[in-house]
């Protein structure tokens, strides 16, 4: 996991973002358990109570889910719910941004078509 | 709830004021930061609310109780200054043993298992460590005497790079082990600007910012792009300070509103606690 | 008993100084022994046991506050607690050195002659051994709790005051007791100045007279305690430094 201090993002989302990116990523697995608030804090240097709020955000959107005594787990159907969230957003956070891009550099759409085809064959 | 109030004090020295009217609460477990430039007055109100000398007029109130009606020991905070009070003769090893002495819930174990960490000698005297092994000596006291508030002032002065380090862990541990309150002062802003929830800006006596750490961040941000490309986007945005080379220019602006997505070629980033310090602080000469 | 943490503090804060002077006295016991045994028919007599101790705690008195009061600050220690700490710690000490110093009396006696200018005091008040030494065991207590307060208000008049009130303490006080006062006497009839000690202070403490013994008591205790009233209230706006 990685933070970055100088990005615009807060802290907290930046922890969020990246437990998620762990989660789609297979990283940490559906009902495995988490590193814990303080385990967060410690390896970073940072306030628990941050560290806390970025999980909260987790818990509130069901991708993980707190076992009273023992520690933070991810909720089965995490993978889902992420992927689902991240389709959404993928327009406006990826589309969005390409196509303007795109514009601004001459490219026509088929340019585009043909860089993503080129894209994923080089899978 | 536990809390440490400080009620209208202010403190005068000679034709000086240092502290005008200062008002402020630390609550329990949270780690505040107390920032302020040299001469701010931090280390004045920290002298006040450690009974080392008295305010003006005004109050320190511990959990309700003012502190000048505490009759034998003000046992729930501890202050940690850059002033020795240590006796010159006492061996580190002693004032472990007088500090639990005084303090039943220090952890003399722990500061023990700290001095082998930092390397300090247990059988030295004060007098014979330097300048930063005595501040490691008055940080592991700090660190280990377990009281609900623990204030620092400039705890990592005159300590290298490595032993800073381990200082923030240690603090780090010790606040999530048994939920003390941290007050930390400090000119090291940027060390500091993850560990603290809390952060006090304190300029020329008088507190100008007492908010949360993400609140205070929230208040702006860093706009950086070629000179005109940034003058267009900020104007009529409230800037408070720049930094010009050549034709690239980095402005900070103080704003609570949404960024607009299509940002034309600029660069967007989280203004830095420091650098917003700076520009708060910033004197009149100093533009 | 269980002391607090403040009294504790004093009494092993001054245990060196007071262990070496009963090193110094018993060496110094040692050979006035030595000495007497050895020299036929020598006539010296030892004392001013009482009287040593009394400049030696003058002198610790004098010595303390700085370190303790830093030291007590740190530790949350409210300037109450710490005059508290140091009266009862005061006496303890007093209590103590007091025993001790008897028995280092009637140790040397068996051997050698001593004197003891508490025990003279006494004696003009009372003829009976037994009383005279418990009076003397009483008497000790009171000046020497006498001295380590006025050695402690003396330090703490010095720590209150800034450098300039420091400097004309310490020129005009001696001064005045050193030049001044012999200059004036040798022009002027200064015993005006004994008029309260001869006049009002020795008639209350006349040992010809029943009241004669407790006004001496009365007068030490009083002194003593006005003191350290004195130093209760220079320590309550005390602030460091």
């Amino acid at each position: 996991m990685k933070l970055n201090p100088n990005s615009q993002r807060p802290l907290y989302l930046q922890i969020a973002d990246q437990l998620e990116e762990d989660i789609i990523v297979g990283t940490i697995e559906e009902e495995a358990q988490i590193p814990s608030t303080n385990e967060v804090a410690l390896r970073y240097k940072i306030n628990p109570a941050t560290v806390l709020k970025g999980m909260n955000i987790l818990v509130d959107e069901k991708i993980i889910y707190k076992k009273r005594g023992i520690g933070m787990f991810v909720c089965e159907g995490a993978y889902e719910n992420i992927k689902v969230k991240r389709q959404d957003k993928f327009y406006t956070e990826y589309i969005d941004s390409m196509v303007s891009e795109a514009k601004k550099l001459n490219l026509k759409k088929e340019d585009l078509i043909r860089m993503i085809d080129r894209r994923y064959n080089n899978e | 709830m536990s809390k440490v109030q400080a009620i209208n004090i202010s403190k005068n020295f000679d034709h000086t004021i240092a502290l005008d009217n200062v008002n402020l609460t630390f609550d329990e477990n949270k780690i505040y930061g107390l920032l302020g430039r040299n001469g701010a007055g931090k280390t004045t109100l920290l002298n006040i609310i450690s009974n080392r000398i008295f305010p003006t007029s005004g109050q320190i109130v511990i959990n309700n109780v003012n502190m000048n009606d505490i009759e034998s020991q003000i046992s729930d905070i501890y202050v940690v200054s850059e002033k020795n009070l240590f006796p010159a003769g006492m061996t580190v090893k002693d004032v472990f043993r007088w500090t639990k002495e005084f303090f039943s819930d220090f952890d003399e174990n722990k500061a023990i298992k700290l001095s082998k960490e930092f390397h300090l000698p247990r059988n030295k005297k004060t007098k014979s460590l330097s300048t930063g092994y005595l501040t490691i000596l008055k940080d592991i006291v700090g660190l280990c005497v377990n009281t609900k508030f623990v204030f620092f002032d400039e705890p990592v002065l005159g300590l290298d790079a490595n032993h800073r380090d381990m200082f923030y862990q240690c603090l780090l541990k010790c606040y999530m082990d048994n939920n003390s309150t941290f007050v930390i002062s400090t000119h090291l802003i940027d060390e500091v600007a993850n560990l603290v929830e809390n952060v006090v800006i304190i300029d020329d006596g008088k507190i100008i910012k007492d908010t949360t750490c993400e609140e205070l961040l929230s208040l702006g941000y860093t706009v950086s792009g070629t000179r005109e490309n940034v003058d267009a986007f900020t104007k009529g945005k409230n800037v408070i300070g720049e930094d010009i080379l050549g034709n690239m220019k980095a402005a900070y602006i103080l704003s609570a509103e949404q960024l607009p997505d299509n940002t034309n070629g600029l660069e967007i980033s989280k203004i830095n606690l420091q650098k917003l310090f700076i520009e708060l602080t910033k004197k009149e000469a100093e533009q | 008993m269980k002391l607090k943490s403040s009294q504790k503090y004093y009494l092993s804060s001054i245990k060196p100084a007071i262990t070496i002077f009963y090193i110094v006295m018993l060496c110094l016991s040692i050979v006035s022994i030595i000495l007497n045994l050895s020299l036929e028919g020598s006539n010296s007599s030892f004392g001013g046991v009482a009287a040593a101790s009394i400049i030696f705690l003058f002198v610790a008195g004098i010595c303390s506050f700085s370190e303790e009061f830093n030291m007590f600050i740190q530790n949350g220690i409210t300037r109450k607690e710490l005059w508290k700490g140091f009266s009862v710690s005061i006496l303890i000490i007093a209590c103590i050195m007091s025993v001790i110093d008897l028995i280092i009396l009637f140790i040397l006696s068996l051997i050698i002659n001593t004197e003891s200018l508490v025990l003279m005091i006494t004696s003009t008040y009372v003829d009976n051994m037994v009383l005279k030494v418990i009076n003397a065991f009483f008497l000790q207590i009171i000046f020497y709790s006498l001295a380590l307060t006025i050695g402690y208000f003396i330090r703490l008049i010095y720590y209150r005051m800034n450098k300039f009130g420091r400097i004309i303490v310490s020129i005009t006080v001696p001064g005045f007791f050193l030049i001044a006062l012999p200059i004036l006497s040798s022009f002027y009839d200064m015993s005006f100045l004994l008029y309260f000690f001869t006049d009002i202070l020795a008639p209350l403490i006349d040992p010809t007279k029943l009241y004669g013994l407790p006004m001496f008591y009365l007068l030490f205790i009083l002194l003593t305690i006005g003191i350290s009233l004195i130093n209760k209230q220079l320590i309550r706006k005390a602030t460091i430094k």
